[in-house]
Order: structure tokens, then C-alpha cells, then sequence
């Protein structure tokens, strides 16, 4: 691709590095650096919104109001992000939920100490999506210490607006990158798929296989982002709501889908139905690769291969 | 509302997905808008195209040489600048002056015909595009019905070009075309205005245009000179994406040509001077099993009482990323012009009219016959930006072909080869 | 004639009870092979050639001039 451009935005956001790529003939017009300026403004916006790191984001307004009488006024886009929060928390079963965040009180990751059991059962009444009162113009958390964290989906829902705000400046060939959670504006500019690394889950750095992708998005997620290993087993921080305790079965699960936030949506509750996984997966309709505890290879062409490190390139 | 209990149901196929994409702002509003082409295009390509007739000189009653009936005629000079009606012409080429007996392949038109095309974007909001195309015509046409006897060679050049300025605003685009040709007895001018407007989900685009047409005829034999004809076309269409793997088109074309539309070099050709037709036009390309079938119908109808189908179909089959097969397969049909005179078996007649009509056409394309075509088109992606194509096809024009009724008697089987060669780059 | 047509609409209509597709359906749609118009040189010398030797003519665009050849 001798004629081909490429361009790079490269910033921090969300606790992670991000990345806006852009490839073509458009790669270096001054629209594109106004586009590319503009999708990291957006980016950032989401997470002023919805942090909940920052005490002027909304979710730290809910989270302050737990337990008070009185509802936070909600806005359009936050009603409908917890209008989707609350069909994921549905068709999950009751997995995905975003009241789960009031876990992280008793997981302490750093210290690698199993929480105690007493702690634990105090802190489980609080996670509880369903005993929440919301409509779209209001939202209250009954008891106090409940909290929202949308943490499970934020960077994905980021990652698809940076992308629409690219592609409606007529940008298709590129990519954004927000800390791994990926979301294509299309395929390079000689129509030739990308190749995307899915991270290996046990060596840092590594790629265990990689994927040629032409539209859409790809979202990982693993146990190896925050965890401790205690006495030869793993705790990580993808905690199943009912019992507080961290999913076992797969190391890793990466998702396909048109968009990123369905992406990184379907990995997380794939994480936590753990078994249940492929059949949930398949009902959802969506292309996806899991490395199981044992390091076997599940989904798309893999037809369940023991681990395999050095090739393994599939089409899609 | 209280937020709902979970229920233990089975998911509905994609629902996570459909409503996360959903949400206002993951998906471009405007995924496919109508902006300019965001890359150029230049494309040469060189075309041919010879036919051959089967059969035997068509005269009646005539199984071996040519048997003349001798009888006292008498002749006046008339002056220069008079019009003409018909020609006695020198019959050269080796077709003889001999009926042939049994099946022979008589060569008709050769064409060569280099051209280029070219796509520009002028920015995201305009483009041009413009074409140029060269017709080196050899051969020989028979002067009536498919009888080679009396057709002389002639050699031909013809140059045409045209251009089209698009602006695209939108979901709207603005597009104005020229068009000229000229060759050395027919000069052609045209001008059209298209219109394309979309639908907000971009589903739908509704298409108008107007075309005006001058041309200007002067054939080599002065039968007539200096004759002009003039054509107005209307259409109407719209496109429409009726799933994720299926596109369809409707058009509807209405047209008027008015002045002089005989053909000049067949025998005592005399038509009317009006011609109104009308054209629809389905087309629809359908995804599947990783190739593109592709169908098209067309029905044409004109005040010449030519009643036509054509049934046009092609499978676009890429092997790989860079190589794609398409064979494709055409049906043709069409009624006699109410004016077409099938060859009339009276020796003494043949081929001019029985009687005095008030129009008359011994032109075999205004006969009843049915065509088939049958061919292949290979495309190899050869560089990231070069494309290299060749295509062939073999028609064959037959008035058994005919669908429904009888295809006029009296008229050998043309045959004919097409070929192609292009060479395409992106930048 | 009429029985062919009607079997394409029957076809068509047969399709409309699919959806049409959402933004993020078009990828199908988009690809340069399902395009209406693939290659305009062809277009022109086939359209050229069908003109000089049969009766029906145009239906697929407007404006695009005469020539001697019919």
C-alpha cells in the first residue's frame, strides 16, 4: 500500500491507553485531524459522565444519593445506558449486574486475602438490580451502599461513539483502541481485513492467535486483569453477583460483534456463565474465541484445539 | 418502574446485540451516506465484436446459381440533387453473386473498439466522470433481411465521448451528463439531468432523470442528407435494500423520438417518423453462499408494435480476494415491427414490398426472433489498486428463439463473439 | 411471459417479509460485487452491441446519445 496514509492518535483515557487509528487517502486531510480530535473529546466526555472516579459524573451523584428518598434526575443518554444495563441484567439471568460494583469493598486484590465471609454477607444485599426504582426521568438506589458502576460496558459504549463520530466524517478504514476494547470504522484501505491479536491470558505482552477482521468489533475479556493467585488458584476480579465470588471457567473470552458495546457486553456475561458460555453465545448470534482455564481453545473454527501457541491465524 | 426480575427465557437471537446497537450514537446514522467516491478511478478496456450469418442467400427459389429473369427494361437518366431510392451497387467481399447451396458462414461486422473511462472525486462533495470510447467497424450488413447478396464492405470509424458532473449534497445527488458521437454519417448529441434522493435509513433512493438527444443522419449513399432526429427520454426508478443480502430496482423509461429513423443503407426502408417506447426494468442482486446473483427483467414496448423481454442473469463468484469468475447468461425475445414485411416468396417481389404500404422494414432487427447469450467474465485483483478483466460472450440470434408465437421465416441464425479486455486502477 | 414475472414478484414478496437491513447490516450490501452498476466500459459496448442488433433498446440510463449503427 504504497499510496496509503495512516494516521494515529494516541491519549490516555479510562485508566487505559487509547488509540485512534485512521488509514486512506483521508488520513491526513485537516478534517480528519479535526475528526480525530474530536472522537477523543467524546471519549473523554463518557468518562467525566460516567466515572465513577470523578464526583461530577452522574454515576457518583446515584452513588451518593443511595439510600436517600429522593431520585437523581436522569438524562436521555443515561436513561437509555441503563435501559440497556437492564435488558443485559435480563437476558443474563441475572448475571450482568451494575450494582455488583459494591463487591469491590471486600475483594482486595492488591493484598491477595480471600474476603471474610461475614463482610461478604453483608455487602450481597447490596447488589441487587432488580430491587432498584428507575424510569426515564429518575433513578434511586434504596439502601445506602448501593452503587452503580458502569465500568462493564463504559468503554465499549466509548470506544462505539469515538468510532460513529470517525466514520459520520466519511473516515472507513481504521480502528479505535480503547485499552483493548475494539471497534473498526472498516477494513484497510485496499479492502484487505486488519489482524487483530487476541492478548494471551497467561504471558503478558503475548498474542495467543490473532483474527482477520473487516467490520465490527472485538472485546476480551479475561481473569487476568485484576486477580491474585492464592494457594494454586485464581481469584479475579469478574465477580459473580449472587454468590461474590470470581468466575473459574475460562481464562479468557473475546467477543465479535457490529458494535462494541454488544461486544464487550456478551464477553463479560460469557465470563460469568462460565460452562453455559457457548450455548449463550451461539443463541446470541455473535463469532467469539474463548481459552478455557485449561488453556483449550473454544469457538469459531477452533473446534476446541488444545492450547497452540505459535500459529493459529483464522479467517473470519 | 421498578427494575425487572430476570427471567429465566431464552434469549432471542442477536437482542443483546440489536439493542446495544440500538442506542443512539454506536452506529453512524449515515453508514453508507452518498458522499463522493472517496477514490478515482481510470479504466481502459478494449472491446470486440464479430458475427457471422449461416445460410444460403435467402432469395426464393433459388437452390443453386442465381437465375435472373432477363426481361426488357427501360431507363431514364434523371438529374443530380435528385433523392434516391435505391442503389445498384457493385456486390464485392467473395459473397459472390451465386445463391449458396447448402450452410455457409458468411462474416459480417467486425468492431474493435479501444476505450477509457475515468472517475475523479473533486472533494466529498463532487465528482466527474467522463469516457471516451473508439469503434473501428469493418464488414458488411445485408441491405434486407439476412440475404448477404447485395452487401458491400465498408469501413468505418466512430469517436464518442461523454461526461458527468455529480454533486452529492447528502442524501441527495445532482448529476448533468453530456454525450457526443460522431462517426461519419450520424452525428449524436445528448444532454441528461439526474436526480437521486435517499431515504434517512438509506434504504430506499428514488431515482429521476431527462434526457434530450439531436442527431444528425447523412449516410455515404445520399439516399437522404442532412436528416435529423430527435429523442426525449424520462425515467423513473427506485432502489431499495429489502434485507441484508438482497438489493432490488424498479425503472420505468418512457421515450419519444421524432424525425427521420429509417436505416439508410436497408432496402426500401421506410418507417414512420414517430417512435414512442416504453421500458421497465427490474433488477435485484441477491447475496448468498458468498457469491452475488444477480437477475434482471426488462420489458419493452414501442409504437413500432415491437413487443420485447430480456432476461439477464449472472453469478458473481469470487474464489478469492483477488479473483472472481461471473458466467452469465442472457434471453432475448422480441415481436416483428408492425411494419416488418416477412420475405416475400414471390421471386418477382422479394425483397421489396407486396403492395404499397405506408411503411415498410425488411431490417431483421425488426423481425421476430429470440436471442441467447452465454458467457464469462474473469476479474484478478493483480495489485492493491490494478485490477486486470477479460470477458467473453457468444450470441446467437435465431427466430426459433422466439418465446411465444412464431419468429419470422425466412432468416438465417447470426452468430456472433464478444470480447473484452480491460485494465483498471484505482488512486 | 407474465408467469415469469409473477414468480419474481412472488419471489420479491416472499423476501419483504425479511427486514430491511439496519445501518450495521449493510456489510453484505456494500461490497463492491452486490453493486447495481460494476463496470461502465462494459456497460456501454454491451448496451452498444445489443443496440445495434436488436429492436429494444435503453432502460438503463438516460441521455447516453444515438449512434448510426441500427
Amino acid at each position: 500500500m504504497s499510496r496509503s496514509q495512516d494516521r494515529s492518535l494516541h491519549f490516555r483515557a479510562m485508566g487505559s491507553p487509547c488509540l485512534l487509528r485512521v488509514a486512506g487517502p483521508r488520513a491526513n486531510l485537516p478534517s480528519t485531524l479535526r475528526a480525530l480530535a474530536a472522537a477523543q473529546h467524546e471519549v473523554e466526555r463518557i468518562e467525566r459522565r460516567y466515572s465513577r472516579y470523578r464526583a461530577d459524573s452522574i454515576v457518583s451523584r446515584i452513588n451518593a444519593a443511595a439510600g436517600s428518598s429522593s431520585a437523581v434526575p436522569l438524562d436521555a443518554e443515561t436513561a437509555m445506558l441503563l435501559g440497556f444495563a437492564d435488558r443485559l441484567f435480563m437476558e443474563s439471568d441475572g448475571l450482568f449486574d451494575i450494582t455488583s460494583g459494591a463487591l469491590r469493598r471486600v475483594w482486595d486484590f492488591k493484598s491477595a486475602r480471600l474476603p471474610n465471609a461475614q463482610a461478604l454477607a453483608a455487602v450481597l444485599p447490596l447488589v441487587n438490580w432488580a430491587g432498584v426504582a428507575w424510569d426515564q426521568h429518575g433513578i434511586r438506589l434504596p439502601l445506602a451502599g448501593m452503587e452503580l458502576d458502569f465500568g462493564g460496558f463504559g468503554k465499549e459504549y466509548a470506544a462505539d461513539r469515538a468510532a460513529s463520530v470517525l466514520m459520520q466524517a466519511g473516515l472507513s478504514h481504521g480502528y479505535v483502541n480503547l485499552g483493548g476494547d475494539l471497534r473498526l470504522l472498516g477494513p484497510m484501505p485496499d479492502g484487505s481485513p486488519w489482524r487483530l491479536g487476541i492478548a494471551d491470558p497467561r504471558k503478558a505482552a503475548a498474542v495467543r492467535l490473532g483474527l482477520e477482521v473487516h467490520h465490527g468489533a472485538l472485546t476480551t475479556s479475561g481473569d487476568y486483569e485484576r486477580f491474585f493467585e492464592l494457594d494454586g488458584q485464581r481469584y479475579c476480579h469478574i465477580l459473580n453477583p449472587r454468590s461474590g465470588w470470581p468466575v473459574q471457567h475460562w481464562q479468557s473470552i473475546s467477543v465479535l460483534a457490529p458494535a462494541c458495546l454488544a461486544a464487550g457486553a456478551l464477553s463479560t456475561v460469557a465470563m460469568l456463565k462460565g460452562a453455559d458460555a457457548p450455548a449463550f453465545l451461539q443463541s446470541q448470534g455473535v463469532a467469539w474465541i474463548g481459552i478455557e482455564a485449561s488453556g483449550r481453545l473454544h469457538g469459531l473454527d477452533t473446534h476446541d484445539r488444545q492450547a497452540d501457541a505459535s500459529h493459529a491465524t483464522e479467517r473470519l | 418502574m421498578a427494575a425487572t426480575e430476570p427471567k429465566s427465557m431464552s434469549p432471542l437471537l442477536g437482542s443483546i446485540v440489536a439493542a446495544a446497537c440500538a442506542l443512539p450514537g454506536v452506529m453512524p446514522t449515515q453508514a453508507w451516506a452518498e458522499d463522493a467516491p472517496e477514490l478515482g478511478v481510470i479504466s481502459f478496456k478494449l472491446s470486440g465484436y464479430r458475427d457471422a450469418q449461416l445460410g444460403q442467400g435467402g432469395r426464393p427459389g433459388t437452390a443453386g446459381a442465381a437465375s435472373e429473369r432477363a426481361s426488357a427494361l427501360s431507363a431514364k437518366l434523371i438529374g443530380d440533387g435528385q433523392s434516391l431510392s435505391t442503389i445498384s451497387r457493385a456486390s464485392g467481399g467473395g459473397f459472390g453473386g451465386l445463391g449458396g447451396g447448402g450452410e455457409n458462414s458468411f462474416e459480417r461486422i467486425h468492431v474493435t473498439s479501444p476505450s477509457v473511462y475515468a472517475l475523479v472525486p473533486l472533494g466529498r462533495q463532487w465528482a466527474a466522470e467522463g469516457s471516451l470510447t473508439v469503434d473501428d467497424v469493418s464488414g458488411a450488413s445485408p441491405a434486407y433481411y439476412t440475404d448477404m447478396k447485395g452487401a458491400s464492405n465498408m469501413v468505418d470509424r466512430r469517436k464518442a465521448g461523454d461526461l458527468k458532473l455529480t454533486h452529492y449534497a447528502g442524501r441527495q445527488t445532482y448529476a448533468l451528463g453530456l454525450s457526443h458521437s460522431k462517426e461519419s454519417d450520424y452525428l449524436s448529441n445528448a444532454v441528461s439531468a439526474e436526480a437521486r434522493f435517499s431515504s434517512e435509513d438509506q434504504n430506499t433512493t428514488f431515482n429521476v432523470g431527462l434526457g434530450l438527444t439531436r442527431d444528425t443522419i447523412d449516410p455515404t449513399t445520399k439516399i437522404v442528407s442532412n436528416e435529423k432526429k430527435r429523442t426525449t427520454e424520462a425515467q423513473f426508478g427506485i432502489t431499495q435494500a429489502l434485507s441484508p443480502i438482497d438489493l432490488v430496482q424498479a425503472s420505468f423509461t418512457f421515450s419519444r423520438a421524432n424525425g427521420y429513423l429509417n436505416d439508410p443503407y436497408k432496402l426500401n426502408d421506410d418507417r414512420p417518423r414517430n417512435r414512442n417506447a416504453e421500458v421497465l426494468q427490474l433488477r435485484w442482486n441477491h447475496w448468498f453462499g458468498g457469491s452475488a446473483l444477480k437477475l434482471a427483467y426488462r420489458l419493452y414496448h414501442d409504437s413500432f408494435s415491437v413487443l420485447a423481454h430480456t432476461i439477464d442473469l449472472g453469478l458473481a463468484i469470487p474464489f478469492s480476494p483477488t479473483f472472481t469468475i461471473t458466467p452469465a447468461f442472457r434471453y432475448y425475445t422480441q415481436s416483428a415491427a408492425n411494419f416488418y414485411a416477412d420475405p416475400s416468396a414471390l421471386a418477382a417481389v422479394y425483397p421489396g414490398p407486396v403492395g404499397t404500404p405506408a411503411y415498410f422494414s425488411a431490417d431483421q432487427r425488426l423481425s421476430a426472433f429470440g436471442a441467447i447469450t452465454g458467457g464469462m467474465k474473469a476479474e484478478w485483483r493483480v495489485a492493491s489498486d490494478w485490477t486486470l478483466d477479460a470477458k467473453f460472450d457468444f450470441y446467437q440470434q435465431k427466430s426459433s428463439y422466439r418465446l411465444i408465437g412464431h419468429g419470422s421465416p425466412g432468416l438465417n441464425t447470426l452468430n456472433a463473439g464478444m470480447w473484452q479486455l480491460g485494465l483498471s486502477h484505482s488512486f | 411471459m407474465l408467469a415469469l414475472l409473477a414468480t419474481a414478484c412472488l419471489g420479491l414478496s416472499a423476501c419483504a417479509s425479511v427486514q430491511p437491513p439496519k445501518p450495521w447490516e449493510k456489510g453484505d450490501l456494500a461490497r463492491p460485487l452486490m453493486r447495481m452498476d460494476t463496470d461502465p466500459l462494459e456497460a456501454r459496448f454491451s448496451a452498444h452491441t445489443y443496440f445495434s442488433k436488436e429492436a429494444a433498446a435503453g432502460g438503463g440510463g438516460v441521455g447516453g446519445g444515438g449512434c448510426g449503427c441500427n
